[in-house]
């Protein structure tokens, strides 16, 4: 330790602000000045008097304090109040709701190297289950997205308020994007905010930007082409709008097609009771793993919107019919396929094995299947990933061309000739008076 | 994983299969290779599988030796020293930046030479006898990767290694951490690598007292602005820095504690459209 050092460890001042250096150097000030014939044998003494002089006895904090608390204090007893809030038991006991079993869940999700940590995922449990019943209706969990200042943890249920199916033209209801509702929080025991409902537009536009979220659901979101609706919380329903549609898989069985919809309309049920248990092995194939949600389309739908009045208004709308509870194994990235599979544990695998499938277009999404049961979880940041491609800006689209004429239409035009109308100078005169 | 708590805001951790196997490795290749101690390092996503990386510090002057061990999920209870490049392989590694990572360490990468190209006389062995060069593996681009990485992502909390009497680099074993307050600023977060920045490197070297700060590069200087986001833990215990240029790189720190990890999860590929997405 150098004399430097020596001396700023003395500076160190304790809670009160004191220093030892400031402390010894008031002492050997008192004894030179005083000069006590007895220096030596009265150092304590004088040292314990001058601690009493220069020393308050500590005081304990009281009600009436009004010190101001410091950032720290702060968020920390915010926290605290809304971990104590989680604790408590909601009363509204509604019939026949689900929640996630989580812990369960969680050393599942272990597997995939995806994990929240003990304490968070039971704290994480009890939010989703007070908001479920809030809700009255189930709710899974459905990840975590990591943005630049905060993280959200979202939830998934089916949506309170669709669109109504009169403007399905412009946004789809329950037989599209918008059969489910999310709702995000930042903070586990925070306030839940439900996502606005996703546009097909916004689906389009977010497939050709590329951003990191912010963390604040208000943040605006500047990009090209223009973002619909603005904000980040529209952002983010629409790349969880997409990651729900492509990265919710199940083994094949769990799902089938729904006939009791309209016609022309495509949806997909869970079968209530499944009956055949697959094997270690045919779950470690690509082809046994399926799509239970509706894809999203070209034009960010699921469904074909009811034919327009005006036919050939919208001819973009036609487009190839997409299959329903598609294979994964079809799926592809621009170097190869966009799914692997393995099992837990890779060495010995055994019958009670779980099989891990993970997602190359959008790192952090993964399915587990285990026992007779399967799981989706994402845990990202919310991005594609372009598989080392760099990222290109859309085109701007084309100029429009100029306005031509048909040929028929020619002939029935003709250039008219300027006409000039003087005013009358009547008028003018009257006017003037 | 010694302390579960610092990963849970990360949402990761290592499998228990991995984890039990780098016990057991990181023990082994310390004791192997000599080293006081092996610290896991991260691990890089491959398409069938993943590496796992460890990292060992061994006191040099004027800045600590970092050695780097590599090994897959599938065998992860046994660490390889990671191949050291020379300059012909590292620049062709650098040109396999943006290419994933298979996961088979003995994937070729086949090296295209330019027209005329005269490949140096090889190596010989003590007989005298040539030995053949070796094959570019993706065993080679990922050593390539991990030391850019580490480079660019590997931090501590200011105050965690200090500069001693002796000017050697040490481990602060009183370290007490960040004040909440201090936490909240990138500036207090320094690379843990051999300084770039012109003022760090004179600090390092300068005689006299070195102060935590100053002989290491801070975040607050990276380029762009916004390619580090640091923020609290809602509990405001933690501070948790990530990069976005490396996604996948974090770091946290129990706040007015000695405790921090720092590690990397991803790809090992850089976001070069970060402009975009900030």
């Amino acid at each position: 330790m150098s004399f430097e050092e020596a001396k700023q460890y003395l500076r160190g001042k304790d809670e009160e602000g004191a220093s030892l250096y400031e402390h010894l150097s008031r002492l050997l000030l008192k004894i030179i000045v005083e000069k006590p014939h007895n220096a030596n044998a009265v150092f304590e003494q004088l040292s314990q008097d001058l601690r009493e002089i220069t020393q308050h006895a500590p005081s304990l904090l009281t009600e009436l304090d009004t010190e101001p608390f410091d950032a720290e204090k702060i968020s920390q007893l915010e926290w605290c109040r809304i971990a104590c809030h989680l604790f408590t038991p909601t009363e509204n006991e509604a019939a026949e709701i689900s929640y996630p079993d989580l812990m369960t869940e969680a050393n599942v999700f272990e597997w995939t190297g995806v994990n929240f940590g003990r304490t968070e995922v039971y704290q994480l449990y009890l939010a989703i289950k007070q908001k479920a019943k809030v809700e009255a209706s189930s709710l899974r969990f459905w990840g975590k997205i990591f943005g630049r200042s905060s993280d959200y943890y979202v939830v998934q249920g089916v949506n309170p308020e669709p669109p109504p199916a009169e403007e399905v033209n412009i946004i789809e209801g329950m037989e599209g994007a918008n059969k489910y509702a999310f709702w995000v929080c930042s903070k586990i025991g925070g306030e839940w905010t439900k996502l606005p409902n996703v546009l097909p537009d916004a689906i389009i536009v977010g497939r050709n930007i590329n951003r990191f979220f912010t963390g604040d659901l208000n943040a605006p979101v500047p990009s090209y082409p223009p973002f619909p609706g603005g904000t980040e919380a529209h952002l983010l329903r629409s790349q969880i709008a997409q990651i729900t549609a492509e990265c919710s898989i199940s083994p094949s069985g769990f799902y089938i097609e729904d006939d009791g919809v309209d016609e022309g309309i495509k949806a997909i049920k869970k079968v209530e009771e499944i009956s055949e248990h697959r094997t270690i092995d045919e779950l470690k194939e690509l082809s046994s793993w399926v799509h239970h949600e509706l894809l999203i389309d070209r034009n960010g739908r699921c469904n074909q919107p009811p034919m327009n009045e005006d036919e050939d208004s919208r001819p973009e709308q036609e487009l190839q019919n997409q299959p329903i509870l598609g294979s994964i194994a079809e799926d592809e990235v621009v170097d190869g396929p966009a799914w692997t599979i393995s099992a837990c544990p890779g060495t010995g695998d055994s019958p009670d094995s779980t099989v891990c499938v993970k997602s190359l277009k959008w790192p952090g999404a993964y399915a587990v299947a285990f026992g007779n049961k399967f799981t989706n979880i994402y845990c990202g940041f919310g991005c594609p990933s372009l598989r080392g491609v760099s990222y290109k800006i859309p085109a701007t689209p084309g100029i429009q061309p100029e306005w031509a004429l048909v040929d028929e239409e020619i002939s029935a035009l003709f250039e008219e000739e300027d006409r000039t109308t003087r005013p009358s100078p009547n008028e003018n005169t009257e006017e003037e008076e | 994983m010694e302390n579960p708590k610092l990963w849970g805001p990360g949402g990761l951790c290592l499998n228990i299969q991995e984890d039990a196997g780098l016990e057991t490795a990181l023990l082994d290749g310390a004791l192997k290779n000599n080293l006081p101690k092996l610290e896991f390092w991260g691990k890089i996503t491959g398409t069938t599988d993943s590496y796992l990386i460890a990292v060992g510090y061994s006191p040099e002057y004027p800045f600590p030796k970092k050695t780097f061990f590599w090994t897959t999920t599938s065998e992860a209870h046994e660490l390889k020293v990671m191949k050291v490049l020379d300059d012909d392989y590292a620049a062709h590694a650098k040109t396999l930046m943006n290419t994933p990572f298979t996961g088979d360490p003995a994937t070729p990468y086949e090296i295209v030479r330019p027209e005329g190209y005269e490949p140096p006389p090889p190596k010989t062995d003590e007989n005298g006898e040539p030995i053949p060069p070796e094959e570019f593996r993706e065993e080679h681009k990922l050593a390539y990767h991990v030391s850019v990485i580490d480079n660019e992502v590997s931090i501590i909390p200011k105050g965690a290694w200090i500069c001693d009497a002796t000017h050697q680099v040490i481990k602060n074993v009183t370290n007490c951490g960040l004040t909440h307050e201090a936490a909240g600023s990138l500036r207090n977060y320094l690379h843990f690598r051999y300084p770039e920045n012109d003022r760090s490197k004179q600090a390092l070297v300068k005689p006299g007292v070195v102060r935590h700060g100053d002989f290491l590069d801070n975040l607050e200087d990276d380029a762009p602005k916004g390619c580090w986001g640091v923020h609290y833990s809602p509990d405001a215990k933690y501070s948790i820095v990530r990069s976005f240029y490396w996604p996948g790189s974090y770091f946290c720190h129990e706040i007015k504690t000695g405790n921090y990890v720092s590690v990397y999860f991803g790809d090992g590929l850089p976001n070069e459209d970060i402009l975009f997405m900030l």
